[in-house]
């Protein structure tokens, strides 16, 4: 596996990508060998085939006045029920995953009016959302992770919520699901958006976790090599955690066991 | 998709069905059959009249080796997705020790690029000084301005760096230099709202000298020193915003260049053209529109520090977003609000492809792109307009150029400089350079074919399992 300085494989870049330098989401569908990119400056999403190289176009995209998209950041492919989940400024807007073109949401779902989603994860197993509301609500304090109904359609259905001081979370970028074991992952990147944070860590709690749960194990930190972490993903095969870190500018691979 | 148990299970005897017999015509109609003979064969009589279906035969099958699903009979107590669950729950939260134990745990592997990677490049003509931005490690290098680095070196050290928390500074990616005293105008792109100001002499991890509160995602400056203002591009907001040149903190923009009028685009280099009263801008062509109005700043996401109001508007619009040839769009140095620009130059022939930094000579009437994409500088006549080829075309392999993102001219000495955010150089030609022309010289922040990894904010990442590969957006 990839190690110090190795020179990238591949590099998708250029205008006939639809992309731009400014990308903060990716979700690969192992499935259909697909990856996805929410594209935020022209409110659009990406389908690539999985073998994409060099400057070349999406097989699929989603943009229009009827996508509702308005600044897709992250997003999560659920390959099972062939969806895509794009948090946005509206809720999470729900695509079929094969959908092209100017097209609607299959369906939004609605968290209550004054929270925020940032990100997202599915875990199609246990039928559930796992959202980030990074600022918390007008009255709260902390920031919060939120277990949605995976088929909710308008105001969503809250089925669990961790935060508070006990659950160690100051800030949260990104999420991933482990729905063989009905866990997730979340990035702990503190309370500010730049700078080294040394209490970050990507943390794991249960999908039935609810209140002021610390996490189940934290990967990382905190006050280990961690500063702002953003994005993971796994190698089930391995039982490695992937971790991208935004003040390092690196990419951790950690083995972790236990959660697998 | 289901769970299935990886493991080798010995002596497992499973039902067979009892639709196929190995030998015979053998037929379950409900009735019974006798088993007449020895393992080997056997003989049947018919069924006679109807009763329950009873076993006829068993026989296991062959113990295997690998996942395999696990048969669950529908009178089982329970169904494996229950099972699952009851799993999950029972698994107990780790004890203290084995946490903290596991949170110490040290990567197998890191993927990170241990040199600068040069975004923008400025070059202090009086004190015969280059200046860079390093977008990866966070940093602003100096250098001498005839810096050369040896094929055998690995890197020239630079004369000063300004690198650590309190600078502020972070992935940076424009730069301007006080022509009268050497500050350094640095600019951080997406993940600090504030323009740092240091003073020529600072090194080191030194607070700014000067701050300014900035909207969301700046990338590109120039400055006019004859009307004292100072010109940002806004990425994020699809704007330009001009500031008096000595603003700082919280002091609100003098005017905004905002509006679905202006065809900006994703906005990135800016140069200006005082002479003609000219402002230009290289567009990557991203658009989406949003709703102005309104006394500042504001969008349903928000964000924490969001600086003063009288900014541009983020308030976007959905379903709005498209995509468009990259461009350079040309407007009156005073323009504000929404207003259209006086031409464009895009298409084909202009061999735009994320056309990043941006230099003029108001000398020759010429602008100069630096053409990531392209790997090439395109020099192109100040009246260019629409889709026209460039005047000259820096490109090749001798230029030593990759991924150019940044790019100077140096009046005085008559050379053009070129940032390569792609191979950790900085490479200097003569302005006049045209095709496949070797650099004058190279300044190197890290050893010859060493990859540039081009990280930059990677705000997510993915596992490819069927190829093994990790995958990151920037």
């Amino acid at each position: 596996m990839a190690d110090g300085n190795p020179k990238a494989i591949r590099k998708l870049e250029g205008q006939k990508t639809m992309l731009g330098r400014t990308m903060h989401g990716i979700a690969y569908d192992p499935v259909n060998d697909e990856f996805i990119v929410p594209q935020p400056f022209a409110q659009a999403v990406l389908v690539f085939r999985g073998d994409a190289n060099g400057e070349v176009a999406p097989v699929r995209y989603i943009q229009g006045p009827k996508t509702m998209l308005s600044n897709p950041d992250k997003l999560e492919v659920d390959p099972v029920h062939n969806e895509i989940f794009v948090p946005d400024d509206q809720g999470i807007l729900v695509f079929s995953r094969t959908a092209n073109g100017n097209v609607a949401p299959l369906r939004v779902m609605k968290p209550p009016a004054d929270v925020g989603i940032d990100a997202v994860a599915v875990d199609p197993v246990h039928d559930v959302v796992i959202a980030t509301n990074p600022r918390g609500t007008p009255r709260e304090k902390y920031p919060r992770v939120l277990i949605l109904d995976r088929s909710g359609d308008g105001e969503v259905e809250i089925k669990g919520v961790i935060g508070g001081p006990k659950t160690m979370i100051t800030g949260t970028f990104g999420v991933r699901a482990i729905p063989q074991s009905g866990l997730f992952l979340l990035a702990m990147n503190g309370p500010v958006w730049s700078g080294p944070v040394d209490e970050a860590f990507v943390g794991v709690w249960s999908i039935h976790d609810n209140g002021e749960v610390p996490p189940r194990w934290t990967i990382g930190g905190p006050y280990q090599a961690l500063k702002q972490p953003r994005g993971m993903d796994l190698d089930f095969k391995n039982k490695n955690v992937i971790i991208s870190d935004k003040v390092l500018n690196a990419i951790l691979t950690y083995h972790f066991p236990e959660i697998f | 998709m289901g769970n299935h148990r990886g493991t080798r299970r010995a002596n497992r005897f499973f039902w067979v069905l009892p639709a196929l017999l190995v030998v015979g015509a053998w037929t379950i109609l409900g009735a019974g059959v006798k088993w007449l003979g020895d393992g080997n064969a056997f003989r049947a009589t018919l069924p006679g009249s109807a009763g329950p279906a009873r076993l006829l035969s068993v026989q296991p099958l062959p113990e295997t080796e690998g996942a395999q699903c696990v048969w669950m009979p529908a009178s089982a107590p329970t169904t494996l997705l229950a099972a699952l669950r009851q799993r999950e729950s029972a698994t107990p939260a780790s004890p203290e020790s084995t946490r903290e134990e596991a949170a110490k745990r040290q990567p197998l592997w890191k993927i990170q690029d241990p040199y600068p990677s040069l975004s923008s490049v400025a070059v202090d003509v009086k004190h015969d000084e280059v200046v860079m931005t390093d977008e990866n490690l966070f940093q602003v290098l100096v250098y001498d301005r005839r810096a050369n680095t040896p094929p055998t070196a690995s890197f020239t050290e630079p004369k000063r760096i300004i690198a650590g928390e309190k600078t502020k500074i972070e992935f940076q990616c424009g730069l301007y230099i006080d022509p009268a005293n050497g500050d350094i105008y640095a600019v951080n792109n997406d993940t600090v709202d504030t323009l740092v100001i240091f003073n020529r002499e600072v090194k080191g991890d030194m607070p700014p000298t000067r701050e300014l509160r900035t909207p969301h995602g700046t990338f590109g400056i120039a400055v006019d020193e004859g009307r004292q203002e100072l010109f940002l591009t806004i990425q994020h907001s699809s704007a330009v915003v001009v500031y008096h040149k000595m603003a700082q903190d919280q002091d609100r923009p003098l005017r905004i260049l905002q509006g679905n009028s202006t065809r900006l685009a994703d906005p990135h280099g800016i140069a200006l053209d005082t002479k003609n009263g000219l402002l230009f801008v290289t567009n990557h062509g991203s658009i989406r529109e949003f709703q102005t109005g309104g006394s500042g700043e504001s969008g349903s996401r928000t964000y924490a520090g969001e600086g003063a109001s009288a900014m541009p508007s983020r308030r976007t619009i959905p379903g709005s977003g498209r995509l468009v040839p990259s461009s350079i769009s040309v407007y009156p140095i005073d323009a504000q609000g929404d207003t259209a620009p006086l031409r464009v130059i895009t298409g084909p022939r202009t061999q735009l492809n994320w056309p990043t930094g941006l230099a003029m000579d108001p000398e020759r009437g010429e602008l100069y792109v630096a053409n990531d994409m392209g790997n090439s500088v395109l020099v192109f006549s100040l009246e260019a307009n629409g889709d026209v080829a460039p005047k000259r075309v820096l490109q090749g392999p001798k230029t030593g150029m990759k991924n150019p993102t940044g790019i100077n001219l140096d009046l005085k000495n008559q050379e053009m400089w070129v940032a390569n955010f792609g191979n950790h150089t900085a490479t200097v030609y003569p302005m006049s350079a045209s095709g496949d022309t070797a650099p004058l010289r190279t300044i190197r922040s890290g050893p010859v074919d060493e990859p540039a990894l081009m990280i930059g904010n990677p705000g997510s990442v993915a596992y490819d399992s069927k190829r093994e590969e990790i995958l990151v957006p920037n």
